[in-house]
């Protein structure tokens, strides 16, 4: 069992704008209406690069910016762990179209955007964050993957981490398999001793066997946000936050595992 | 190189290159490759074969070699499979299997063919999924995708897994394969070389692209006698937050990235007796880790690219050259920097341009990806 300390989140989703809007969705207050998100236009992108930049990279900037400026850090001191099920997928169908055309017209910008990194990477060079990145995958599992992956850095580092999930709409040839309708990005910043700006300690812990079966304390059109992109799945322990509810959650890993998520609200 | 480790050290002592002109069917450059014999005619065993793709072939064929399974199965009986953790680097995971996907398209409604699975191919997760199937773990299991730093920075995220308590020890390693979108778009940035790659040299033009899968097992020494075993002994991770393809010129991050292996590893920069390079062999990131190299450890610390043997193995380069660096303190030798004629006269670190026999006693290795994401390896021999 590890813990780490919730101090900012930063969210953009179907109904789910800000953390500011989501939090009485989440807690019941206001009932959820699922409108349909086009990606958000992140002004911390620097502007000659803003119009390069395509839908998940916009998107991820967005919220990890939302949720640095909630929790009132300096992007700087903190560690980036992002990651996606799906990554840039528009720029794979665009690739692999070219390459099937006369002299594999293959645009450099996109090359280079495409590497499943350059999320990071755009969000590193727009607010000159020069310490350790990591981008990881983990396909459906992609957010309790990632949440052990920045609770092992907060525990060996003792520093904060920046961890970013982000799923954008597929592209049209991959809708025969797993398609996603809809934008998702969460962003969490999480600290390694409580503060002042704390919304919940959370005790991570890793279950090589799964022994309960996920909760279901959403509502339906919530729950329906979680089954249609994985990048959603912070929401089941973010409704705990804003519910201000003790609660533990388990998280499905791989095949038989599971995350455990205790979730202890602090203010 | 071939297959084994036992190959990689004739070819390194031999100054055999495995790099040779590009014959792939599926590629029409000007440009040499480091081409896996043998990937084509090794499907990926029966009872897994929705994950078939010239990625997972490779990680296959590699985890077959140097009885590596034995030492996984060995493993799993000391520690259990549920304390093993699967920490893999790739870049580009099976997207070749999508590029050949696209060809066959519906023409009508623009479908993939039914036969195409993304999931166990081209996702990024595919290769861990794969191999943690393949070797019936249980432990927790990431992919690391960071462009070319991805298998080096698998060391970092396995330690850091292992001193939190989420398992005792772990698989670390890395793939990656040829494919048209990797070779046209590096093509699309002027950066391939029709030639082999001349890494530091003055009129080095750019990568020859490779693929390699590699693993290590990584154990905390209490738990065995590794004497004379290769110690990984620290990390250092960075951004260089400066541009998506260009390193920053001053290697800036690159600098801190070593710097921080260094002192995670409680060692002083002249304690280091060889560096094996990133060393593409683009004029920009010789020239940035040069400076780099020569901040941190002045001019006198021997150092080289092995790329001239390898080409650029992209998300598998940080494990292909950790292997080399154990295949150099093994022998005690420093490889030099195949295919390169004279160093480029602006560089100020100590480049070796022919093999030569040393004693080694620490080595680091640098691996920087895309959009200027560094990660440094510091190994030594377990005393």
């Amino acid at each position: 069992m590890t813990t780490v300390y919730l101090d900012g989140i930063g969210i953009e989703a179907p109904g789910l704008r800000t953390w500011q809007q989501a939090r009485p969705v989440l807690r019941g207050d206001i009932p959820f209406l699922f409108e349909k998100n086009s990606h958000p236009v992140s002004t911390l992108i620097p502007e000659n690069e803003r119009r390069r930049a395509g839908d998940i990279i916009h998107l991820a900037v967005h919220v990890a910016g939302e949720a640095v400026n909630n929790a009132k850090v300096n992007p700087e001191s903190l560690i980036n762990v992002f990651s996606s099920y799906r990554g840039a997928l528009k720029i794979v169908d665009h690739m692999c179209n070219a390459v099937t055309l006369p002299n594999h017209p293959i645009s450099p910008t996109q090359f280079h955007n495409s590497v499943y990194n350059s999320p990071a990477a755009y969000w590193c060079i727009a607010t000159q964050t020069r310490g350790p990145s990591t981008s990881l995958a983990c396909a459906e599992a992609s957010f309790p993957g990632a949440l052990l992956s920045a609770t092992a850095s907060v525990f060996t580092h003792k520093q904060g981490v920046l961890l970013v999930v982000y799923d954008v709409e597929s592209p049209k040839p991959f809708h025969k398999q797993y398609a996603i309708e809809f934008n998702c990005g969460i962003a969490l910043v999480l600290m390694p001793s409580q503060s002042e700006n704390t919304l919940a300690k959370l005790d991570i812990n890793f279950q090589s066997r799964k022994t309960e079966e996920m909760d279901m304390v959403l509502s339906p059109p919530l729950l329906k946000l979680i089954s249609g992109n994985a990048s959603a799945q912070p929401l089941r322990m973010l409704s705990a936050v804003a519910s201000q509810d003790s609660r533990e959650i388990f998280y499905d890993y791989l095949e038989n595992s599971a995350v455990e998520v205790k979730v202890n609200p602090c203010n | 190189m071939g297959c084994e480790l036992k190959e990689h050290e004739q070819a390194l002592l031999n100054l055999r290159s495995g790099l040779s002109p590009c014959d792939l069917d599926f590629i029409s450059l000007d440009t040499c490759i480091g081409r896996v014999r043998g990937i084509e005619d090794s499907p990926v065993v029966d009872r897994l074969k929705e994950f078939d793709c010239r990625n997972n072939r490779l990680a296959q064929l590699a985890l077959q070699q140097d009885e590596f399974e034995q030492a996984v199965e060995n493993a799993k009986i000391r520690y259990g499979p549920e304390r093993i953790g699967l920490f893999l680097g790739t870049s580009t995971s099976g997207i070749l299997q999508t590029e050949m996907a696209y060809r066959h398209r519906d023409p009508a409604t623009g479908d993939l063919p039914k036969t195409y699975k993304y999931k166990e191919t081209q996702n990024n997760f595919s290769v861990v999924a794969f191999v943690k199937k393949y070797f019936k773990l249980e432990g927790p299991a990431l992919v690391v995708s960071t462009a070319c730093s991805s298998s080096a920075k698998v060391f970092a995220e396995a330690s850091r897994f292992i001193q939190s308590g989420f398992c005792d020890a772990a698989i670390v390693g890395g793939v990656d394969s040829l494919c048209q979108t990797t070779l046209y778009g590096f093509s699309s940035l002027e950066l391939v070389s029709s030639k082999p790659c001349r890494p530091a040299d003055p009129d080095r033009d750019g990568l020859s692209i490779g693929e390699a899968g590699g693993y290590a097992l990584l154990e905390k020494p209490e738990n065995g006698d590794f004497q004379n075993q290769i110690a990984f002994l620290g990390y250092g991770e960075s951004s260089d937050a400066y541009h998506m393809t260009s390193p920053q010129p001053e290697g800036r991050g690159m600098a801190q990235s070593m710097q921080m292996a260094l002192e995670c590893a409680g060692l002083k920069a002249n304690q280091i007796s060889y560096i094996n390079l990133h060393g593409t062999a683009t004029q920009t990131n010789d020239k940035a880790e040069d400076k780099a190299v020569v901040k941190i450890f002045g001019s006198s610390t021997p150092c080289s690219s092995t790329k001239g043997w390898t080409g650029h193995t992209l998300g598998a380069a940080g494990i292909a050259e950790a292997i080399i660096c154990a295949i150099c303190l093994n022998n005690n030798i420093i490889p030099g920097s195949l295919n390169t004629r004279v160093l480029d006269s602006d560089f100020g670190s100590n480049i070796i341009l022919e093999n030569r026999a040393e004693t080694l006693g620490y080595v680091l290795s640098n691996s920087f990806g895309f959009g200027g994401n560094n990660c440094s390896l510091i190994f030594g021999i377990y005393l």
